[in-house]
């Protein structure tokens, strides 16, 4: 394969980045890694390679910053010319092939097809090795997001088939759909979205219970944004067939455990969310009670959380 | 109960009283914890809310706000709690009746109880 066609390749992935819940390196690498300083010896970096069963080692200095690598071909070569006993500095490779903790899936492919390496170490912008990343995580990464975009797709499109063609698509808005920008870190405005939207719902003449239903589970949902969602994000709201489809994503960074999340009483909200009456553990529980159906997607940086409130009636 | 009787029981300051309308209160119900608030409404007919005076410690605008969103007419803000500009603005765009007393809320709920406010329950009509 020629490099044109790997640009066209890569292009082509770069697209599907967005759909991967994990697509950081940070999501997958290696971590902490394991490295040594240039003043280890090399009889070290081979004990350590056997004890860990890896091929390959950055060295760092005092700072933990990458200034080389160790791979199982200097161990050979040094044991070859009987100079194990020697220091790491006389023997590793100085220019060092390395990935940012904060690239996409897709510049790690193309990483990896054009230098062909099998490990390669992970910096932060500091250029300090904070993980490793092998060919083998990226495939078992890809293989589990896989998984999880498959049941996701399968539940959504048997959860919000009427609307499923709204969520995807930011250009088919007509009279029956709601949109907002969340894009504050003022606490004063949180709610200012969910009190829209059931204006919206009342001037389409949607039983009381329901916009009561919907409003209450926007609201917190939006507080949340808020709260935890570093204060942007976005609301979307359909009314297809009576039923109310409320979509509400943001950028923060996410919920770590969302089972534990749902429990009633937990919270990682700060003071100045109990001043406001909220952080105590029951918004999403609240959400989970007043909608029919409720998705959340948490990623390392952001949530989307998809209610549907149903008429009593259509039920 | 009218607004202004209940001013008066509590010895309460009027901030904002909507304008044409006679809001009649039949229930009250009392909490610092807004999402407590929206977790009760789940087992009650919507009616409800519109005829309760939420009595509570906390001042800002998500109580305003929380108040809107399910139609609640009144609030007392008690502990000497002063509504800032932005809550009574608030409330008097969303037509809801604010007060501010003195008392303490425990107090605030058994003056409300004995005068006939009933919980917000299935008695409260």
């Amino acid at each position: 394969m020629n490099m044109n066609s790997y640009e066209k390749k890569l292009l082509k992935y770069k697209q599907y980045d967005s759909l991967l819940i994990n697509g950081r390196i940070s999501d997958f690498m290696s971590k902490p890694p394991i490295t040594l300083t240039r003043e280890a010896t090399m009889a070290d970096a081979k004990a350590l390679m056997r004890d860990n069963k890896i091929s390959g080692i950055p060295i760092v200095d005092v700072d933990g910053v990458l200034v080389g690598l160790i791979s199982l071909e200097n161990i050979i070569i040094a044991l070859e010319k009987q100079q194990i006993n020697d220091p790491i500095e006389k023997h590793m490779v100085t220019d060092v092939s390395h990935l940012m903790e904060n690239m996409a899936v897709s510049t790690v492919m193309s990483y990896l097809m054009t230098h062909g390496y099998h490990r390669y170490p992970v910096v932060d912008d500091k250029k300090k090795v904070v993980g490793i990343v092998t060919q083998g995580d990226l495939m078992l990464h890809l293989y589990t997001q896989l998984g999880n975009i498959y049941m996701h797709n399968k539940r959504r499109e048997e959860l919000l088939m009427p609307v499923i063609h709204h969520l995807d698509s930011d250009t088919k808005m007509d009279e029956n759909s709601f949109s907002y920008d969340i894009d504050t870190r003022d606490m004063d405005q949180a709610g200012k979205g969910s009190t829209l939207f059931k204006k919206f719902l009342q001037e389409r003449e949607v039983p009381v219970d329901e916009v009561r239903r919907a409003s209450i589970s926007l609201y917190e949902a939006e507080v949340n944004v808020v709260l935890h969602g570093s204060g942007k994000g976005e609301i979307k709201g359909y009314l297809v067939n009576d039923q109310i489809f409320m979509v509400v994503v943001d950028h923060g960074p996410g919920i770590e455990d969302i089972d534990l999340a749902m429990e009633i009483g937990y919270t990682t909200a700060d003071d100045e969310a109990r001043k406001r009456g909220f952080g105590a553990g029951l918004g999403l529980n609240n959400i989970k009670q007043y909608t029919d159906k409720l998705i959340i997607i948490s990623s390392s940086h952001g949530v989307k959380i998809e209610m549907v409130v149903i008429p009593e009636r259509k039920k | 109960m009218k607004i202004d009787e209940i001013a008066e029981l509590l010895n309460a300051t009027i901030y904002s009283q909507p304008d044409g309308q006679d809001i009649d209160i039949n229930c009250g119900g009392a909490s610092d914890l807004m999402s407590d608030v929206l977790t009760y409404m789940s087992d009650l007919p919507p009616d409800i809310p519109k005829s309760m005076i939420l009595i509570t410690g906390l001042m800002n605008p998500q109580v305003i706000r929380t108040s809107a969103l399910i139609d609640i007419p009144a609030v007392v803000f008690t502990r000497g709690k002063v509504p800032s500009q932005q809550v009574i603005d608030k409330a008097k765009e969303n037509d809801i009746a604010v007060l501010s007393t003195g008392l303490k809320t425990y107090t605030v709920c058994g003056i409300l109880y004995k005068a006939g406010l009933h919980s917000i329950n299935g008695e409260c009509k």
